[in-house]
């Protein structure tokens, strides 16, 4: 069967997806990163058919240009534009778009069904996917379990959501002076939606619907905030944890290439040989990866260009 | 006796051209590096503005490498001669420097507010270059002085000119030969380009080298203007990632208004009356100057460019103020996105934000 494979590789997980010429989502796959993007990536290409025919493969997240290097992908984009390019195709009416991501969260402004204004987390990182992962960690409660806890508290406790360092030491600090958990995972849904609205939303014209993205999407604790917060209903899409790699497969479709660069599922083809240094060349000595696939040299990470 | 020159953009041909002429031999820097940044945090207050602890790493750099006069070409703002929050006032900068190295040092400020800028750009500069006369053993200084600064002003438009040329040449298919022709350009006009023939011979042979680089075709012409804190965004010098180079790199053309040429002369059209008209509840009552001519850059440029970058560096006030004010009146100009910046910031962080602009005005383009 013909198909277009999207692909997403974040710092917290890995998404795969296989689209149809029409469109139509016929394989999603997601699974946690835990610090081996490339090895998960190879895990999620074995689940996929052989029967499958691949026409062109778009890539989008943090390790984008190095796994882009390794598969041959044929696209490689931002995530922003990945997100904006599968809600104009599933969800056409939403205005505003909230994604929030293992390491930096997002918002996107529609209007008339095109992208006007985004912005990103600048220099703080408190209102993120890994945030929450940490301190589930800290916690010994498995993430999944983070919102319902939240969803069972009967009041929500103030916790600093500026800073992670801070909420971090605000939560052992509540914890110490004998509050119930659940009041200290739902105070810090709270700021942690409060955090986002206040920096990332900053200025922005949020105005209805309202769609949430990303991972985070799954805590129901967060989407209860920020309904409180905005006053308004969050549609979550169907593959809201999959959008990235749902859109970056939309945009191969639209300029889909005579042939694909795709190397194909079997990794152990690759022959894939990898190689850090510093380059010597001026002051800033930038550290190079050199990756060498099926004898096809690129190198990842110099300033000035030197390296490609 | 040896003098620092920070790379500072057309501004450091104009200096380079002065220092030499007063008797000085030139310590070219060059542009900021890794190094720059981590001596910049290590020995400045966190609470200093990115900017500022930038031109102290740079600093403490000429300083480490025996120089006699240390330079900070980038002092203006305010009232009189120093940045309003004080990071400029004479002694702060001296004492941290002589802290870093040891030694007592000379630091010479070239300081021009923004009201002298508009008003006597090249007076206020010349006031400004009498000061190294205490350290220069020339004789005739101001005759010599005068002559350079006159050299001086004509090889920074042609500095101007040609980075304008670079900036428009997106549809150039070899993008690093590009580069190259302005750095060998600049360095050309530091150390080699004593007369104006030399001058206007080396920046011909760079136009005509940058003209009879291979084209490709483009598709849509996106472009995309540059404002906000210049001295660190023009070609290189952004420590961070050289947002310039990136968009071209992108096949975007730039606009980039704020060469010292301009910010010089009263004569320059971000100043005119034509510029100003309709802005004056929107220019605020400065904090240092510098977020007035950020957004009479975004005045000028509206109607030129499809989309503005303003860059600011971190906690650098005026450019806050300055990004206030734009986005309360957004709807005078295109679509704008802030990139604030400090020593933390990864390349990988900046680069999301400039393609998914370029991918946003791209997708407005196709819908008009």
């Amino acid at each position: 069967m013909n198909c277009i494979m999207g692909i997403d590789v974040g710092s917290v997980s890995v998404k795969v997806v296989l689209l149809d010429q029409k469109s139509r989502v016929l394989k999603a796959f997601y699974e946690r990163s835990s610090g081996r993007p490339l090895e998960i990536l190879m895990k999620l290409f074995r689940k996929i058919p052989n029967s499958y025919n691949i026409l062109g493969v778009g890539i989008t997240g943090s390790a984008r240009t190095f796994a882009g290097k390794v598969i041959g992908a044929d696209l490689v984009k931002n995530e922003i534009t990945a997100h904006a390019a599968a809600l104009l195709k599933f969800y056409p009416r939403a205005r505003t778009v909230i994604e929030i991501g293992g390491q930096d969260s997002k918002i996107i402004i529609f209007r008339n069904k095109i992208p006007v204004d985004f912005a990103m987390n600048t220099v703080c990182a408190a209102g993120t996917g890994s945030f929450l992962d940490q301190q589930a960690g800290r916690l010994c409660i498995p993430i999944e379990d983070f919102g319902r806890l939240a969803l069972q508290s009967k009041k929500a406790l103030k916790v600093g959501g500026r800073c992670t360092v801070f909420s971090e030491s605000d939560m052992i600090q509540k914890q110490q002076a004998g509050h119930d958990i659940k009041d200290i995972i739902n105070g810090l849904c709270n700021n942690l939606v409060k955090n986002y609205l206040n920096n990332v939303a900053k200025g922005k014209d949020m105005e209805k619907p309202f769609v949430l993205l990303g991972g985070v999407a799954a805590n129901v604790g967060i989407v209860r905030a920020f309904e409180k917060q905005l006053g308004s209903k969050m549609i979550i899409p169907n593959h809201y944890k999959v959008m990235g790699a749902i859109g970056m497969a939309l945009l191969v479709s639209h300029h889909l290439p005579k042939k694909t660069r795709f190397r194909g599922l079997d990794f152990r083809k690759y022959r894939l040989k990898r190689e850090a240094f510093q380059c010597k060349g001026c002051i800033n000595q930038c550290d190079i990866i050199k990756i060498d696939v099926c004898g096809e040299v690129s190198h990842i990470g110099s300033k000035c260009g030197k390296w490609g | 006796m040896k003098i620092m020159l920070a790379y500072n953009n057309d501004l450091t041909v104009f200096l380079s051209t002065i220092f030499r002429a007063i008797g000085f031999k030139i310590d070219y820097l060059g542009r900021p590096t890794q190094k720059t940044i981590e001596l910049a945090t290590k020995y400045s207050p966190e609470a200093w503005c990115f900017d500022t602890k930038l031109m102290l790493g740079q600093a403490i750099e000429g300083a480490k490498r025996g120089n006699d006069i240390l330079t900070m070409p980038g002092a203006w703002g305010g009232k009189n001669e120093n940045c309003l929050l004080g990071y400029l006032c004479k002694g702060v900068m001296e004492k941290r420097i002589e802290k870093a190295v040891g030694r007592k040092i000379k630091l010479w400020y070239f300081n021009i507010n923004p009201i002298e800028m508009i008003y006597s750009g090249y007076f206020a500069a010349y006031k400004n270059i009498a000061l190294l006369r205490k350290y220069s053993k020339a004789r005739f200084f101001r005759t010599k002085a005068i002559k350079a600064f006159v050299l001086g002003a004509g090889k920074m438009k042609m500095a101007a000119k040609l980075k304008e040329k670079i900036l428009d040449s997106a549809d150039v298919a070899e993008k690093e030969k590009l580069f190259s022709v302005y750095d060998n350009f600049i360095y050309d006009m530091i150390y080699n380009a004593d007369t104006k023939e030399d001058a206007k011979k080396a920046f011909e042979e760079a136009a005509a080298g940058i003209s009879n680089l291979r084209k490709k075709k483009l598709g849509k012409k996106l472009v995309i203007g540059i404002i906000g804190d210049y001295e660190h965004t023009l070609l290189s010098t952004f420590p961070v990632l050289d947002i310039e180079k990136f968009l071209l790199s992108q096949d975007v053309f730039v606009k980039q208004p704020l060469s010292f040429v301009n910010y010089f002369s009263f004569l320059s059209p971000l100043y005119s009356s034509k510029n100003r008209k309709g802005l004056k509840e929107l220019l605020p009552k400065s904090v240092a100057g510098s977020d007035a001519v950020t957004i009479l850059c975004a005045n000028y440029l509206k109607n030129r460019v499809d989309g503005l970058i303003h860059v600011g560096t971190f906690s650098c006030t005026p450019e806050e103020v300055a990004d206030e004010v734009l986005l309360a009146h957004k709807e005078k100009f295109p679509p704008i996105v802030s990139l604030s910046y400090d020593a933390h910031t990864t390349e990988e962080n900046m680069k999301v934000r400039i393609e998914a602009f370029v991918d946003m005005l791209l997708a407005h383009k196709r819908r008009k």
